[in-house]
């Protein structure tokens, strides 16, 4: 008889401490929020004349794809970045990239990327159905010394809701 | 008895360690690619200058001109010309399979007297080029082609040997 009375005194204790976390932590943990790539940043060709510096620069917002220097810049596919973000409908997020990143070439030579740069720097609203797409731009300088080839890299792009 | 107390007590910590972890899913991250092509430059260097040959002029003037295919053409006027003529030719280096423009003088260009200060001038719109509408470089990024163009000679123009230079620039389309 005793024991079944400490029995009862100590669940209900116990129980309310455990149900009263569950939604005050809901709150401030929304669900998972996802980031996938739709489409690279994909710089125009471009060959360089002469021997000066030049540089190429893809708009994020835009796409528009303006040049500087002794640099051709031929027609053809170029774009920004597209990430498609997935979180909680209506919340705003960030989607932050480093200032700058790094290209190589089979043989091994590197071109600094610059300014890149994401529409969601400073916040993108998710829409009704927690969808938003981000755009990456940059700018790619050149110089004389750039050896013609393909480059590659890669940027580690994060995303975080920003709470209001 | 001690013991039941002591297990609720564990599933609560549980759930919330769980929730904890949850909410590090906060922020994701995701990897973007890039890529940029760099086309090798194309260059282009003179290997024949444009040589008129020897002209005897005549009281009216006239004119002499090269094609490209590294013949006279032309000798008007009743002048006299004679010895070699030359187109001039240049090699255009890129790369591989693609087209390129070439761009001729835009304005007349001038050759002088040495050591005097007589002239005589070559029309833009003389100038003509053997690449034909589409110049494209080879499966190796080479090409080669002429100029050719118009010298305009004047009346009892001073004898002596004239000089002058013009550019001729290549660019891919």
């Amino acid at each position: 008889m005793m024991v079944t009375m400490r029995l009862f005194s100590h669940y209900p204790i116990l129980i309310f401490a455990g149900i009263s976390a569950l939604p005050a932590r809901a709150q401030t943990a929304p669900q998972p929020l996802i980031a996938v790539q739709l489409a690279q940043l994909q710089f125009p060709r471009i060959a360089i004349a002469g021997s000066g510096t030049g540089s190429v620069t893809i708009n994020p917002a835009s796409g528009a794809i303006s040049s500087t220097g002794a640099i051709h810049v031929f027609s053809g596919t170029a774009a920004a970045a597209t990430l498609q973000i997935i979180g909680v409908p209506g919340s705003l997020v960030s989607v932050r990239v480093p200032a700058t990143g790094q290209l190589v070439s089979p043989s091994g030579q590197i071109i600094s990327l610059q300014a890149l740069t994401s529409t969601g720097q400073n916040g993108l609203r998710l829409n009704s159905v927690g969808l938003a797409q981000a755009k990456i731009g940059g700018t790619l300088p050149v110089t004389a010394t750039t050896s013609a080839g393909i480059y590659r890299g890669r940027a580690i792009v994060a995303v975080d809701y920003v709470f209001e | 008895m001690r013991n039941m107390i002591l297990r609720t007590a564990v599933i609560a910590a549980t759930a919330t360690a769980t929730l904890g972890f949850a909410g590090s899913a906060n922020a994701a991250s995701a990897t973007a690619n890039a890529t940029a092509t760099i086309v090798q430059a194309i260059t282009i260097a003179k290997t024949s200058d444009l040589n008129f040959g020897a002209i005897a002029p005549s009281a009216t003037g006239g004119n002499v001109t090269v094609s490209t295919a590294d013949t006279r053409t032309a000798c008007t006027g009743g002048q006299f010309c004679s010895g070699t003529v030359t187109s001039a030719a240049f090699a255009v280096a890129g790369a591989p399979s693609y087209t390129y423009a070439i761009t001729l003088p835009a304005a007349a260009v001038t050759l002088t007297r040495v050591s005097g200060t007589e002239t005589m001038t070559v029309a833009s719109a003389s100038f003509g080029h053997s690449a034909g509408a589409t110049p494209a470089l080879s499966a190796v990024g080479a090409a080669t082609f002429k100029v050719g163009a118009t010298l305009a000679v004047g009346a009892n123009q001073v004898a002596g040997v004239y000089n002058g230079s013009f550019a001729v620039n290549v660019d891919y389309n």
